[in-house]
Parts: C-alpha cells; sequence; structure tokens
C-alpha cells in the first residue's frame, strides 16, 4: 500500500516535470520516458539512428503521435538492417570468415566482403521475409534463398543477367527447399564433424529458432556405461538403450537425420564437391545416429517435411517472440515475464505471424519505455537503460558527424576485422557470441578514439575559413571566436551543439555549458588551438553516456 | 614506484565525485585484516587448453613396472610414468620439459585428478570448466575474482581463451589481437582511413574529468541492472584513465603474441597493480579425435613455458608480496578430458573426467587431489584431504571453482551457494 501511494506521489512529482505519461500505464510501470526519450529509443532500435531534429520536434508538440512514429519507422529503409543484427545474434553467420578461400570460386574480391556476404545469406532471407510482410514462417518454407553476386559465386547459384544485389535464387541441386535450411552458409557455419552425426546442425537449429539448446543440459554417464563404451561398446546402441541418453538423443538424432545431404565430401580441390548438396547421401543417417527422421516423435522424410513441422511447432512462435524481446530490451526474460510473452506472442499470431506486428507490440508496451516499476525487483530484471550495440554508435557518429572510423574502406565498428566490434562489447558470431551491455574498459577506449576523431573531423572542417559546404556542428562560432569576447554566443553554441548530439536539450540551468565552455578555455590554454579546443568539447559531448546510453 | 603512493588519474575522478573519503578508509580498513586482505590481493593466470586435454599425462595409468599399461586405459607409446616426490606424471622422450618442470616446481604444484566437467560437449564443458553452471548470466572464475576484492584499471585481462563475463562485464578487459594497445596509445587513429590528429595527455584528462562528471550525474537515481550499467561506465572510464596514464609504465606497447610474451605482459602488469586475473589460451591442436601423437609435443612446449614463468615469478618482486610467486595462482586446465581408449584413429573421444593443475600462491603444493580408477572414471573424494574416500563426493568443476574463490577472498558461497568447496587445493589443508 505504501508502495503504492509513493508510486502516485512520483507519478505527480514526475507529471509536475513534464514527464507525464499521456496514456494510462501497464500494470507495474510507474513512469515513461519523456516523449523525446522514448523517440530516441524507437529510433535506435528500429533505425540505428537518432531521430532526426523535425520528428523530435514533432513529438515535443504531440506526445501522442509515438504510434505514427512506430508506424513510420517499421517501414523505414534502415529498419531491416537493425533485424538483420538483431537475428544476427541468433544466427550468428556473420563471423568474417568465408569457410573456402574465394578464388577457388573465382571471387577477387577482399575475403572480408566475400565473408560478410556469405555470412548475410541467412539473414537476408529473413530480411525479405519481414520486408514483405511474409508470415514469418517463411524463412523456414520459402522456395528460395536470397543470394548476391557472391554468394552466388561461392556457391555456384545462377544469378541473372542485368540485376544487381540481393535477389532471389535458387538452388538447382537437388536440395529440398527449406528457407534457411537449405542455405549452404548456413551450413558452412555449422559443419558436421563426422563424429557427431550432424547432430551440431541439428542443436543449433533447435537453439535458433526454438530457444531450446541442448548443450545446456547437464549430462551424466553411469559407470556401466562409461565401462561398455571404453570396451569398444557401440556408442550408438548405448545412447539408444540408456535412458539418460535418450532424454536427449530420442529428439535429437531424427532432426539430425535429415542433413545427411549436406554431408559434404572434403575435396579441397573441389569447391563444387564440398559444397553442394547430394540428395544420394540423404539415407546415410542409418548407421550413423539412433534415429530416422523425425519431430519429436513425428515421422518425417525430408528437409521440406523438417521445416514443415518446425514452421506448424508452436514452440516456433514462442522462440520468435523471445527472441525479439530480449534483442529489443537487452534482458533475458524469465516466467515473470509469462503475461507480456504472452500479449506479444497474442499480437504475432494474431497478424499471421506478421513480424513488423510483433516488432510495434514489443515497441509499444510500457515496460519497453518504462523509468520506473512499482517492484523495485523489477529492475533487477528490467533495464531502463540500454546501451548502444557498436554498429549503432558507428551509425550514429556517422550520422551527426559525417565521420566513419574505416579501415581499407571497412567500418571498424562494423566489421570485426579490427577486433574493435569485440572489443566494444559486440559479437564476432563465432568466438564472442554474446554481447555486453556493460561498459568495459576496453569499450571506453574504442569511444574515446571514435569521439577523438571524429570531433576532429567536424572542427577541422567547420573552422576552416576556406570550408565548402554547412557547417556540420559549430554553426555559430568560428576559428577566431573566444569566450571572452562573446560568451552568448560560445553558450548558445554549446547548447546547440549538445542538442545536436545528444537528441535532448540542456535545460536554461543545465551546469554543462559552463562545464564545456570551461572545458574549451582548459585546453585552448595548454593548446592555443580554437580547432583542438573545440574538437575536444565535441568529443566530450560524443562521449556522453546520454549517446552510449538510450 | 608504490601503487599506494601512485596519485592516479583514477583517484583525482574520484575526489572529483566527492568520494574522497575512500582513500582514506583504506590503510585503516587493512589494519587486523591481513589474513583476508591477503586472500583478495592475490592474482591468478590462467591457462585454458581449447579442444579437452588428455587427462593421461596428468592422471597416468601405468602398472607396477612403470612402463606396461594397465587394463583400462591406453597409454601414449613409448611413455612411462614420471615422479617428482608425491606428483606422478606421464613422461616420455617427446616431453622432456614435464620432467623438468616437476622438478623443479613440483613442490609448488598440485595437481587435480578426475574433475566432473557434467559434459562431452565443448561449449557447454567450457562453460562448465569456467562457471561451475551452463547459466548464460554466470560469470567465470576470473571474472569473479577480479570483481572482488581490490579495484585495478584491468581486473581481467584476456589475452586469448574463454571468457564468460554474465554481469561483471565491466572487469573485462580483451586484449587479443593488439588492438586494445593500439587503442590505449591512440596509434590506431594514425593509419585510419582519415588519418586523425591525436589529443595530449593532458587534453585527454580534462575530456575525460568532463564525462566522468556527466557519468556521475547520469548514474543518480538508476535502480538494478539500469544501475549497473551506469556503474561500470563510471568505473570503466576511471580504469581506461588510470591506464592511459600509466601505459608507458607497463610496457605494454611491447607486447608480443606469443604464449610465454603474453604470460609475461600478464606478470608485468600484475606486478604493476593494474590487473588481477589473466587468460592465456594454450597453443595447440588438443581435440584429439584423429590422433594422440601430437599431445607430447604440445605438452612439452607448453611445459617449458611455464617451467619460465615459475622462475620468472621467483625472481620478480610482486605487487603485495615479496616476490610474484607468492602473489599469483597458476590455474592450468582445458574443457574435457578424453576416453581412456584410443579410437580407431588412435585418438581420444570427449570423455567428461579431466585433469588439471594448479601452483603457486596458496596451493598446496606437492600434492595429488582427487582420483580415477584405471578405466578412467572419477573415484568419490573427501574434499578437505583430496584422498579417495567412500564417504566423499565426485569433484565436480563446482567444487574447483568454489576453492579458487575462497583462496581470492570472493564469497563463494554467494557465486555457488551449498557447493562446497574443494579445500584440499589450499596452502595448509
Amino acid at each position: 500500500m505504501k508502495r503504492t501511494i509513493l508510486a502516485i506521489a512520483l507519478s505527480a512529482i514526475l507529471t509536475s516535470c513534464g514527464q507525464a505519461p499521456t496514456t494510462a500505464l501497464d500494470e507495474g510501470v510507474i513512469d515513461r520516458l519523456s516523449p523525446r526519450q522514448q523517440l530516441i529509443r524507437l529510433s535506435i532500435d528500429l533505425r540505428g539512428i537518432h531521430p532526426s531534429e523535425d520528428d523530435l520536434k514533432a513529438i515535443d508538440a504531440d506526445p501522442d503521435s509515438y504510434a505514427q512514429f512506430v508506424d513510420q519507422y517499421l517501414y523505414d529503409p534502415l529498419f531491416l538492417g537493425q533485424m538483420e543484427d538483431l537475428y544476427n545474434i541468433v544466427v550468428r553467420t556473420r563471423t568474417g570468415d568465408a569457410w573456402y578461400d574465394p578464388e577457388m570460386a573465382g571471387l577477387t574480391q577482399p575475403y572480408f566482403e566475400v565473408a560478410e556476404s556469405v555470412g548475410s545469406e541467412p539473414l537476408k532471407l529473413i530480411a525479405h521475409v519481414i520486408d514483405q510482410d511474409l508470415p514469418f514462417s517463411e524463412i523456414l518454407l520459402a522456395d528460395y534463398t536470397i543470394a548476391n553476386e557472391v554468394v552466388a559465386d561461392m556457391w555456384g547459384l545462377e544469378y541473372p543477367d542485368g540485376l544487381e544485389g540481393w535477389q532471389k535464387l535458387t538452388y538447382d541441386d537437388g536440395r529440398p527447399m527449406a528457407g534457411v535450411l537449405s542455405t549452404t552458409s548456413l551450413w558452412t557455419r555449422y559443419p558436421s564433424a563426422g563424429l557427431n552425426a550432424n547432430r551440431h546442425r541439428a542443436n543449433n537449429l533447435s537453439r535458433m529458432f526454438l530457444c531450446d539448446d541442448y548443450l545446456t543440459r547437464p549430462v551424466t554417464f553411469t559407470e556401466a556405461q562409461i565401462a561398455e563404451l571404453s570396451d569398444g561398446g557401440d556408442a550408438n546402441e548405448v545412447i539408444a538403450t540408456t535412458p539418460a541418453c535418450q532424454s536427449c538423443h530420442s529428439t535429437l538424432d531424427p532432426i539430425a537425420a535429415h542433413f545427411f545431404g549436406f554431408w559434404w565430401e572434403a575435396d579441397p580441390e573441389d569447391m563444387a564437391a564440398m559444397t553442394s548438396y547430394n540428395p544420394g547421401d540423404e539415407g546415410l543417417y542409418a548407421g550413423q545416429t539412433s534415429g530416422q527422421p523425425g519431430w519429436y516423435g513425428q515421422p518425417t522424410g525430408t528437409l521440406r517435411d523438417l521445416a514443415t513441422a518446425l514452421a506448424n511447432d508452436e514452440r516456433f512462435y514462442d522462440c520468435t517472440v523471445q527472441t525479439v524481446v530480449e534483442g529489443l530490451t537487452q534482458r533475458t526474460t524469465t516466467d515473470f515475464d509469462w503475461n507480456l510473452m504472452q500479449a506479444h506472442k497474442d499480437a504475432f499470431v494474431g497478424s499471421n505471424l506478421n513480424f513488423r506486428e510483433l516488432v510495434r507490440s514489443v515497441v509499444s508496451s510500457d515496460s519497453y519505455l518504462a523509468t520506473q516499476f512499482e517492484d523495485p525487483a523489477s529492475h533487477e530484471r528490467i533495464p531502463v537503460v540500454k546501451t548502444v550495440s557498436p554498429r549503432q554508435m558507428s551509425a550514429i557518429i556517422k550520422d551527426k558527424t559525417n565521420f566513419v572510423l574505416a579501415y581499407d574502406g571497412l567500418d571498424a565498428l562494423k566489421y570485426n576485422d579490427m577486433g574493435l566490434v569485440v572489443l566494444d562489447g559486440g559479437i564476432d558470431g563465432q568466438f564472442i557470441t554474446n554481447r555486453t551491455y556493460e561498459p568495459t574498459v576496453s569499450s571506453m577506449f574504442v569511444q574515446e578514439r571514435l569521439a577523438q576523431a571524429a570531433g576532429f573531423r567536424v572542427a577541422t572542417n567547420d573552422l576552416n575559413p576556406l570550408r565548402e559546404g554547412d557547417a556540420i556542428l559549430l554553426k555559430s562560432v568560428d576559428v577566431n571566436s573566444n569566450p571572452t569576447d562573446d560568451l552568448p554566443a560560445f553558450q548558445a553554441q554549446i547548447r546547440s551543439l549538445h542538442q545536436d548530439l545528444t537528441g535532448v536539450p540542456l535545460a536554461a540551468d543545465a551546469p554543462q555549458v559552463a562545464e564545456l565552455v570551461a572545458l574549451w578555455k582548459q585546453i585552448f590554454s595548454v593548446t592555443s588551438s580554437a580547432t583542438t579546443s573545440w574538437a575536444g568539447v565535441i568529443a566530450a559531448v560524443l562521449r556522453d553516456p546520454a549517446i552510449l546510453f538510450y | 614506484m608504490s601503487y599506494t603512493n601512485h596519485i592516479s588519474r583514477r583517484s583525482l575522478f574520484r575526489s572529483l565525485a566527492g568520494c574522497a573519503a575512500l582513500g582514506s578508509l583504506g590503510s585503516l580498513a587493512a589494519v587486523g585484516q591481513q589474513a583476508r586482505a591477503a586472500a583478495s590481493e592475490r592474482k591468478f593466470l590462467f591457462f585454458f587448453a581449447d579442444g579437452g586435454w588428455d587427462p593421461t599425462p596428468l592422471d597416468p595409468k601405468f602398472a607396477a613396472d612403470g612402463i606396461g599399461a594397465i587394463g583400462g586405459t591406453d597409454m601414449d607409446p613409448g611413455t612411462f610414468l614420471g615422479q617428482a616426490g608425491n606428483l606422478t606424471y606421464t613422461a616420455g622422450d617427446d616431453r622432456l620439459n614435464m620432467d623438468l618442470f616437476f622438478q623443479n616446481w613440483g613442490q609448488r604444484t598440485a595437481l587435480i585428478r578426475g574433475v566432473n566437467v557434467h559434459s562431452v560437449a565443448h561449449d557447454t564443458a567450457t562453460q562448465w570448466m569456467m562457471t561451475g553452471s551452463t547459466s548464460m548470466t554466470a560469470p567465470d572464475w576470473p571474472t569473479i575474482l577480479a570483481s572482488s576484492g581490490e579495484s585495478y584499471p584491468m581486473p581481467h585481462l584476456v589475452f586469448s581463451g574463454p571468457n564468460f563475463p554474465g554481469r561483471l562485464g565491466a572487469a573485462v578487459v580483451r586484449g587479443g589481437g593488439g588492438s586494445l594497445l593500439e587503442l590505449i596509445d591512440g596509434s590506431m587513429l594514425s593509419y585510419a582511413d582519415t588519418n586523425s590528429p591525436m589529443h595530449a595527455l593532458s587534453v585527454d584528462s580534462m575530456i575525460d574529468a568532463h564525462v566522468h562528471r556527466q557519468g556521475a550525474r547520469f548514474q543518480q537515481e538508476l535502480m538494478g541492472l539500469a544501475k549497473v550499467r551506469a556503474d561500470a561506465f563510471i568505473e570503466s572510464l576511471a580504469r581506461a584513465s588510470e591506464l592511459e596514464g600509466r601505459q608507458f609504465e607497463a610496457g605494454l606497447g611491447a607486447t608480443q603474441s606469443g604464449t610465454l610474451d603474453e604470460a609475461l605482459m600478464a606478470l608485468e602488469v600484475m606486478r604493476l597493480g593494474l590487473t588481477r586475473c589473466a587468460m592465456i589460451r594454450i597453443p595447440g591442436s588438443w581435440d584429439t579425435h584423429g590422433g594422440n601423437g601430437g599431445v607430447g609435443g604440445q605438452l612439452d612446449e607448453f611445459f617449458g613455458v611455464l617451467d619460465q614463468v615459475m622462475d620468472h615469478m621467483n625472481r620478480t618482486p610482486g605487487f603485495s608480496q615479496s616476490w610474484l610467486a607468492d602473489e599469483v595462482t597458476i590455474v592450468c586446465c582445458s574443457e574435457l578430458g578424453r576416453t581412456p581408449r584410443f579410437n580407431g584413429s588412435g585418438g581420444r573421444d570427449h570423455w567428461t573426467y579431466a585433469s588439471m593443475m594448479m601452483m603457486g600462491s596458496g596451493i598446496r603444493g606437492d600434492s595429488v587431489i582427487g582420483a580415477t580408477t584405471d578405466d578412467f572414471i572419477a573415484r568419490d573424494c573427501d574434499f578437505e584431504t583430496g584422498l579417495p574416500s567412500a564417504s566423499g563426493g565426485m569433484i565436480g568443476t563446482e567444487n574447483v571453482g568454489a576453492a579458487l574463490l575462497e583462496l581470492g577472498g570472493a564469497e563463494a558461497n554467494r557465486y555457488l551457494p551449498g557447493v562446497a568447496p574443494l579445500t584440499a587445493i589450499l596452502e595448509g589443508s
């Protein structure tokens, strides 16, 4: 009761501060982000960059226009790239590895470009399904893949003349078409080591699309089982006759049995032999695993049958919801989230598995926009502060300053070639598969260097008297301006700089204005350079928590 | 240079943030808690053999003559029983450095046998070995240790090998690939596509101080996970700033990529009080399904490195102790064991019972803890003595981890509630 009174009181205080919710809140949520912050969060999640100032002014004028921006951003050209990144955390195919020598396929592009294309094939198919508003089960049922010229050359697909970029293509080597499950890129990422008889692939299918990782289950061997195995016993026989083994293998092995057409030949001289599907090998499961092809007790036959069973499995819907919720909210869901998850699932299933409707449901929920929960324990499960990914950080800085930290033309926070993605808390898809949402020493250094270089880039451009075109950020000062002669102009510049970079205006009495003027003076006192001083001020604002967190 | 006398940029931030009281309390709090402080100041160097190393070299199964094989376990051809004090191991002409190491350092080394890793899959077993669980939010031993006790600029420095940060990611610094060092000194900007000038260190300090102030404002009134992230921002910024100021002192720019180079660099940053834990991958192809023939050579190379590392630790003053050898604990492990019998290719497949090795500060040397049968199945053991005991239990990775946390003064029961630590590894047990 006391907590409820406190909540009401706190809500009243926030209302008086202009942060009042304009509509009723879900149970347990005391307050939401301010309208500007709501739009910033939405834009970073759906577009990877901040909203434009025009958009921010529009939501200032009409705080209830959030839903309209959801509509707009769901169809923004940048939306699909964000969803590819979201699903890459699950599919993990963008590893920087092309798996085979591109020269064997006659490709001369830089290796990293080939690796990026190969790693993108399943993600582009997922993005296509989202883009076309198809039922999300199409990612498993599509009778085509999405490939560009590089992927086509690598895997021997026919790429039509006159087209360019990512297109609908088909494999013509006799493989059953089953959406991403038919893509060579996926199964080169998850090979079978032979002895594991495609169980590695089966488990990854389960992990990716059922959110059920067999490898998280503890294994216990009895002395009798070990004795039999160490006496040269047949492992498949032990698996088939031991209840503890069957708790996993009774379902895992029948899934694995679908992938023997992808049991590639190890011929280093023949790219096609190593990457083509072999229909004649489909029956090799006999003797290799303890199961016929099947799906949790239901007999199947081909890879297509497997995909159909998976696409109709309620757990696939649940897993899709879980993937989206966890990806957009940067947290692990628990049983406490059951009601919330059910509501999102209803939106997803009720829209014929429309992915955009699922995203809309998540980003429209109060818990997504919450800053305060009635129950303090909710703060232990739900972070009201989110952290931008390395790709988002790079895109935001580029959008604000035109600067990209690049090496040989590659954005160092988008591609992990230089290792900066991982150092900044991102994943490499292979060895580092979970994002780090807490800032680290290494991410501090990445952001410091990025901000420093961007600051110099802007200051050098904007203070150049011979500059062509508009200033990027420093529009109220020039290279001869100083705070002693014209403090108001300096303060106005700092205010606009802060708002342009963070999206949030400083309050009239905000101490940051005086502090940034003081910082400019400090730097100028040791460098005597207006350019260096402004570069330092811009770097300081670019490293503000308001940019890293959203 | 004494760390406590070092006026760091980090301590400057603390006073800027109005936390000056922290500094004056430190030395007083240490008085009367010396034994505990020693544990909290202990440092840990982990070596990890990725792929699942053969457990038999540290848990040999020879007949009484020390040469012939016994029933349930195949031994590598040409190997024989080696012994130094109470320690037995698999010796051979292809691994002479093992003899050298155990003769030199056996008195400071403990072998742990029959550790149940609860899985035969690489990824899961790695998680079990390093965290004692399969929870994706569980941090690994070095991350927990690095987050406990004293505060360091680079709490857990991962040169290579596995890392599970859990929710303690702020403690982890990934140093692999050399990029971190180029970030610290800023040289990475000099060869970017758009060349950028560098700020002088004094200017960097001014900017850092402003960012720190903003972080402190942001941190206010947050709760739960949000506060964890904001706290990590403040703490990581302070750590980065201190590291930036001390990069040349640590000689970070001279780091090479070999195992010995990485180990010596890890010891150097530990000596300077910059790091509490480090992780280094042991090179080699340890996943020997296709043949066990290369294991001896790989072990020879690794034990050669270990011998030099121990020698270095015995000759180098520590940060809080007279010598690094009294301050640093070395942990050597792998995610899996391998089958006692050779497969058709002369290799060994995955096995759930592994061998580990520890040495250095706080470790009960010249001791063998745990045991396996001739068929390489773990035997129940007394966790206090390490000896086989019908009334004891099977050693699991979680028991080893709990003991490591205890050794480092971390709250083992907080991370592994109800798990009995394998106290037999602890000096004085």
